[in-house]
Parts: structure tokens; C-alpha cells; sequence
């Protein structure tokens, strides 16, 4: 098994009254994609959220418990939350690449961190990016381009791109696909399966087939609870808890 | 039959949906009407406005020849004022010695109308000798003949004086020049024109008892019938220097004089550069505070009751009537903080600016909330600090929308007359500025200002003038709000 990435011990997580999230325990193993399920509003996006800090945006979420990266809290008064987001990317739902071309999109983080001497040094990071993200063959003769111009799954995959290239440890995807067509979603997939072998991913999923198909690890949230968190076989073969057997069995959701 | 009929296929239901019909037909007519209504009056202010404001933009003109008398203007004040302006003066200046005292006598004599008025008045003495008759006394007749030269315009005197002073005439010579008529036969010879077809002495807008009386009425018709009136644009070229290159040439015109007593001078000239100055003060005070304060207010401000009771206030303050915003100029500014800035463009300009910052405002916070939050999440996700996500990537989104309401803003300010009047920028400005940026801080006139002054004048050119400042002052406006709708459609992305 791989060594622990992130840990998060009874993270419980309030917007206002609303108890959102009750107390969640999970690890994050490295080079491994870990998958959230659970119908809507179970508390899988607040947990994401909470990884990488993107709650302290919202003025009326609390979040409560011990978020740790490479056993060190993360909400340590001495931690920069910039520099959490650097170490922990995101992808969104929708695909939101900056109004602004293909090469400024991956740019950004880099010239943001100020990670390259000169534009040699960018010129690599960028085409790095984009290959591992599997969109250098498909821009590399227009990287000047709008990028609002490119389809949704070639944005997308920039977006992953554009979080690759602040060289993050660990990503986090918060239903990529779920805006994308089937072809693009396949193609998102395969590009997950692949960054696997370097970075910790989380995704959040609402397609229990996405998980399936990507995930080595899947939780099951349900009312805000972690309701169980095993192999992603024995989530789908073999539930332990009524609720997830009822969840991957269509019986709600 | 069936017993299971719709009660949708009632008689009473089908009455129902007859009425519905009804009522939607009048709502429709009367939606129609009152665009009709709006559309109608619109169309017949334009109307008004625009007829009317032709005969602000042309002008009429008599073919004079004068003979520039050197009996009547001294060749050698002429020289002495030449060379005293550094001009090489004419031949028989040889003798001239530089005497500070002697220089000043020579340009008074040369700069005073007198002398080309005695010359015009020689000249209608002459060529119209046959009207000028059964007078008792040369005196009485000389009277009457310098009532007539009335019908030419100040300045005519002033185009003979400038091209003597210049060299392009020289005194002796008689010349032929179109003068602009003054006022008063401006109006007769345009109301001439309009009646060519009946018969003028049946006319009793002889009654009008303006300056033109039986003798020059006698004079302008002979003049008309020898061809040598005519009506022709006026509209001139504003003098501009830039960073002390000339632009533009001063050509005589409407858009190139300031105001004046005499309507045929009076032009938009002063007032057209007193609103550019506001405006630019409007851009520089109003701008950067309200594209801030927006900012501020949409991205960083804590939501508590403060911001709360801020923005209820600023979204009043758009609609304080714009004199209010006047006195507070009149009483803070001008009676406090700078005593004797009365009527000076930069007052103006900042009074219009606190004016126009609440829509500033109002409208950037309209372009600033508008952003997809996509963006301002996508630069935070990847370690932006928020000050860097609304700088980088939610202003510049936001900037389009922004520009459109500025622009507008501006247009607002440009149009706005009673804040004006307050803060004493109506006064009688004779005089383009040209002193740069100094103009800022001298007296000065606004657009609207300026249109108003002329529109309490009964003066029917004046009236014209009126007419052609609105005209002015419209197409400046409609440009402006021109330019923000294409700066929105233009950058408006669909997100």
C-alpha cells in the first residue's frame, strides 16, 4: 500500500445551523484515486472543499476536526492557505478556464509562484502540462488561441493541465465530467487513470460507473455522514452497510 | 350524446376565453399606443430641434468692396503696430523708430473698430448714394448711413483689421470680401429667402422694428437682387494645440468661437472645451474612487450593517437631484475650501464627479457581480490570494460592463445643468482659453450652461443658436452612449 497523503480525523463541517458534515475520518493514499459517491447534498463536494481549504470563501462555514497534509494541519495559523491550494490543485464541475488564451490558462500558476526563470523554463512547464494532460497534439500549433474557444472536454482537460502545472500533490476533482459528453468523459478518464501514477486524486462523482472505472479507493457519504469507505470492489461487490447496498444497488439516489 | 362533455366546451367557458381574448387585444393596443405616443413626441422634439437649429449653423454673408482708406487708418500707426507684434511691416514704415508710448497709440488706432467702420460706412455712403438722400444735414445723413453698416457684423471690421495687420491686405487697395452679416438681417435675409415668391412690401415683418430700418431694408433688397448676399454654412474649426503643436488651424464658426453679444459671433467653442475639462476632471476623481470603492464593496467588504447602510446610501445617492449636489459645491467648495474658484471648470468637474460616482459605482458593482464565480474560483483553486483573483481575473472580466458604465456616467455628467449654475460655471465667456491646463482654473462655461444663457435671449438668431448647442450637445451624448452599447455587445461574453 502507498504511504498516507492527507488525513482527515471527525471533520465536522457547519454552514450556519446546518450541520453539513459529522465527523469524517479518512486517509488519502498517494498515487491513488479516491472516489466520493452519494446523492446530492450528502456532504462529498464539502468534504473536497474542505481539503483544500475552498470553504473559508463561504463566511458561514465552520469547519470543525484535524485536516492534515503530510502530517501538518492545515489550518495552522502559520500555513499560508495559498500555499495549501499550491501543494492541494482542484478541478471544477464545470470546465472554467480564464478568458484568456490556452498558454496564459497554464500558465498562470507558474507565473503566479513565480516557478520559472525565464520563458524557456515556462515554455516547458506549459508543454509539460498539457502533455500530461493530453492536449499538447491537439493545440500545441495554437497555443495562442482563445481557450473559451476549445470544446468542453478539451477545456476541461485544461483545467487539469493548467492545476498540473503548479506541480500540486495532490488533485482534486470535483465532478469533472459531469458537463462533458461520453467520448470526453472516457477521454477525462483515461487522463485520471494516468495521473494516478504520480499525484493523490480525490473525485467526487455522482456516476457510480466513474467510480467504478477509476477509483481504487470509494467513500460512500450519505446525510453527512461517511456512511463506509473500502476498495472500490467491495463498495460495489460487496457493501457492508444496508445504505450503500441500497445506494449502488439503485434503490435511491 | 355524451355525458362526459369538457366543461372546457361550456358556453360560459368559452365566453371566458372570448373575454381573455379581449382584455389581451386592448393591453396590446394600448402597449402600442403608448409607444406611438413616446415615438411621436420624440419625433417632433427632433424636429423642432433640428429645423430650428439650421439657421444656427448657416450663416449670411454681403459681398463688400472696401476701399482701405489710408486717410482713415494711419499707414504708419499700421506699421508701427505691425512691427511692434513682430510682423515685417509694410514699405513705408522705414522711418518707424520703437517708441514704447508711440506703440501704444498705434495699436489702439489699429485694434479699435473705428477705422473700418468709417471705411464701410464710406463705402455704403458711395455705392448706395441713391438711398441715402433728402437728408438735411451730412450729419443726419451720416447717421442713418452708419445705422445701416449695422447690418454687417462685428466681424467683418475684425477680418479687415487682422488681414491688414497680417500683410494680406494693404491700405490703399480696395477689396472684395463676403463679411458676415450681423443679426438682425441674418434673420431678414433668411425670412427673405423663405418668401422669395411673394411680394415683400406686403410683408409686416418690417413691424419686427429691429436695427434694420427703411434704409437698410432698401440696401439689403438691392443687395440680394445684384447677387451679392448668400446664405452658407458657418461652422469654422476650433483652434487646437497638443503639447504645443497645432492641430487644428482656427477657422471663423460656430464650433470655433466662444460666446458672444452679437448672436452671428456667438459659437460653442468655450463651452464645448469647459464640458471636455469637467469631463476629464469627472474621469480623473470619479473613475478610479468608484471602480475601487465597487470593488470594495462587491469582493472584500465584511457583510454587516455598515456595508449594509452604505450601500442604501449609495444607491440614494443616484438619486439626489443634481442641484443638491450643486449647492453642496457652492457651500463646501467654493465658499470654504477654496474661496474664488467660483465658475472655474475643476469646481464643476468634481461636483459632476460626485454626481456621477454613485453610478460609477452602481454600475461596476452590477459588471463586477456579473463575473462567473468561475473565475475567481479557478484562480483561488490553483493558490491565488483572493486580492489576486478579483485583480487579475474578476476586474478585468468585469472591465467592459465597467467602461459602458462609466461611459454613460459621463454622458450623464456632460448633460447635467443645474449643478452647473449653481457653482457658477454660466457666465458670460467671450473667449476660448489658451492656456492649457491653466484652464481649469479660470472662468468657464458648460454645454448645457451655455444653451441655457442663449435660450433666455429672445434674440431669434440666439434662438437658432440654442437650437444648434442642443443639436451639439445631443450628438455628443448619443456618441457616448453609443460607444458604452458597443463596448458591451463588443466584450460581452456568454458564460
Amino acid at each position: 500500500m502507498s504511504e498516507i497523503r492527507m488525513k482527515a480525523e471527525d471533520v465536522h463541517v457547519f454552514y450556519g445551523d446546518n450541520h453539513a458534515l459529522k465527523g469524517v475520518n479518512m486517509d488519502i493514499l498517494n498515487r491513488h484515486v479516491t472516489a466520493l459517491i452519494g446523492p446530492s447534498g450528502c456532504g462529498k463536494s464539502t468534504f473536497l472543499r474542505c481539503l483544500n481549504r475552498m470553504n473559508d470563501s463561504i463566511s458561514i462555514a465552520r469547519v470543525e476536526g484535524l485536516i492534515a497534509l503530510d502530517g501538518e494541519d492545515i489550518h495552522d495559523q502559520s500555513l499560508d492557505v495559498t500555499l495549501l491550494r499550491q501543494r492541494v490543485g482542484m478541478v471544477f464541475q464545470k470546465p472554467n478556464p480564464f478568458p484568456k488564451s490556452i498558454y496564459d490558462n497554464v500558465a498562470y500558476g507558474p507565473r503566479l509562484h513565480g516557478m520559472a526563470k525565464d520563458r524557456e523554463e515556462l515554455d516547458e512547464i506549459v508543454e509539460e502540462a498539457l502533455t500530461s494532460a493530453g492536449l499538447w497534439e491537439e493545440v500545441y500549433d495554437r497555443l495562442d488561441a482563445e481557450a473559451l474557444g476549445l470544446s468542453g472536454g478539451q477545456q476541461q482537460r485544461l483545467c487539469i493541465a493548467r492545476a498540473v502545472a503548479v506541480s500540486p500533490e495532490v488533485i482534486l476533482m470535483d465532478e469533472p465530467c459531469s458537463a462533458l459528453d461520453p467520448i470526453a468523459t472516457g477521454t477525462v478518464e483515461r487522463l485520471i487513470l494516468d495521473l494516478a501514477k504520480d499525484y493523490a486524486i480525490v473525485i467526487v462523482t455522482h456516476n457510480m460507473q466513474q467510480a467504478h472505472r477509476v477509483a481504487g479507493t470509494t467513500a460512500f457519504f450519505h446525510l453527512g455522514d461517511m456512511v463506509e469507505m473500502a476498495p472500490t470492489k467491495d463498495i460495489f461487490e460487496n457493501p457492508q452497510d444496508p445504505r450503500t447496498k441500497d445506494y449502488v444497488s439503485g434503490a435511491f439516489g | 350524446m355524451s355525458t362526459h362533455t369538457s366543461p372546457h366546451l361550456s358556453v360560459q367557458a368559452s365566453r371566458r376565453r372570448a373575454a381573455r381574448r379581449r382584455g389581451e387585444l386592448i393591453f396590446r393596443m394600448l402597449g402600442l399606443l403608448a409607444l406611438g405616443l413616446a415615438a411621436a413626441f420624440l419625433v417632433a422634439l427632433m424636429y423642432s430641434v433640428i429645423k430650428k437649429s439650421y439657421n444656427g449653423f448657416v450663416q449670411s454673408f454681403i459681398q463688400i468692396e472696401v476701399y482701405l482708406d489710408p486717410e482713415v487708418l494711419k499707414p504708419t500707426d499700421l506699421a508701427q503696430h505691425q512691427a511692434a507684434i513682430g510682423i515685417a511691416p509694410a514699405f513705408w514704415a522705414a522711418d518707424i523708430e520703437p517708441d514704447a508710448k508711440r506703440a501704444k497709440r498705434a495699436a489702439r488706432s489699429v485694434q479699435r473698430g473705428a477705422a473700418y467702420k468709417k471705411m464701410l460706412q464710406n463705402m455704403f455712403a458711395t455705392d448706395f448714394a441713391d438711398t441715402f438722400v433728402g437728408y438735411e444735414t451730412d450729419r443726419e445723413r451720416d447717421k442713418a448711413v452708419a445705422q445701416v453698416v449695422e447690418m454687417i457684423s462685428l466681424e467683418a471690421q475684425f477680418q479687415i483689421r487682422d488681414r491688414l495687420i497680417s500683410g494680406e491686405y494693404r491700405l490703399g487697395e480696395t477689396v472684395t470680401l463676403w463679411a458676415l452679416a450681423a443679426g438682425d438681417s441674418d434673420v431678414l435675409f433668411k425670412d427673405m429667402k423663405r418668401r422669395t415668391q411673394k411680394n415683400l412690401d406686403s410683408e409686416n415683418w418690417i413691424l419686427l422694428k429691429r436695427s434694420v430700418d427703411e434704409n437698410g431694408l432698401a440696401v439689403l433688397t438691392e443687395l440680394r437682387d445684384t447677387g451679392r448676399t448668400r446664405i452658407r454654412p458657418y461652422l469654422g474649426v476650433p483652434k487646437l494645440n497638443l503639447f504645443g503643436w497645432t492641430i487644428l488651424e482656427q477657422q471663423p464658426g460656430f464650433f470655433a468661437s466662444a460666446s458672444s453679444t452679437s448672436p452671428e459671433r456667438a459659437g460653442i467653442a468655450a463651452a464645448a472645451q469647459g464640458t471636455f475639462l469637467m469631463l476629464i476632471v469627472v474621469m480623473v476623481l470619479a473613475v478610479p474612487v468608484g471602480i475601487l470603492a465597487a470593488v470594495y464593496l462587491e469582493k472584500f467588504a465584511p457583510r454587516n450593517q455598515f456595508t449594509d447602510f452604505m450601500e442604501i446610501n449609495i444607491n440614494n445617492l443616484a438619486a439626489v437631484p443634481s442641484i443638491i449636489f450643486g449647492i453642496l459645491g457652492a457651500a463646501v467648495i467654493i465658499q470654504w475650501l477654496f474661496p474664488g474658484s467660483r465658475g472655474f471648470p475643476i469646481v464643476g468637474g468634481t461636483v459632476l464627479a460626485f454626481m456621477t460616482l454613485p453610478t460609477v459605482i452602481i454600475a461596476s458593482r452590477a459588471a463586477i457581480g456579473a463575473v462567473p464565480p468561475s473565475y475567481e474560483q479557478a484562480a483561488l483553486g490553483m493558490g491565488a490570494s483572493h486580492q489576486q483573483s478579483v485583480f487579475q481575473h474578476v476586474l478585468p472580466a468585469a472591465l467592459p460592463g465597467i467602461a459602458s458604465g462609466v461611459i454613460i456616467g459621463l454622458a450623464q455628467a456632460a448633460g447635467e445643468t443645474a449643478p452647473l449654475l449653481m457653482v457658477g460655471m454660466n457666465a458670460f465667456i467671450n473667449d476660448v482659453c489658451d492656456a492649457g491646463a491653466a484652464c481649469l482654473m479660470s472662468k468657464g462655461v458648460g454645454m448645457p450652461s451655455q444653451i441655457y444663457q442663449w435660450a433666455a435671449d429672445d434674440d431669434p438668431l440666439f434662438q437658432n443658436k440654442t437650437a444648434a448647442g442642443i443639436v451639439c450637445l445631443l450628438v455628443l451624448v448619443i456618441a457616448m452612449n453609443g460607444l458604452a452599447t458597443y463596448i458591451r455587445a463588443r466584450f460581452e461574453r456568454a458564460n
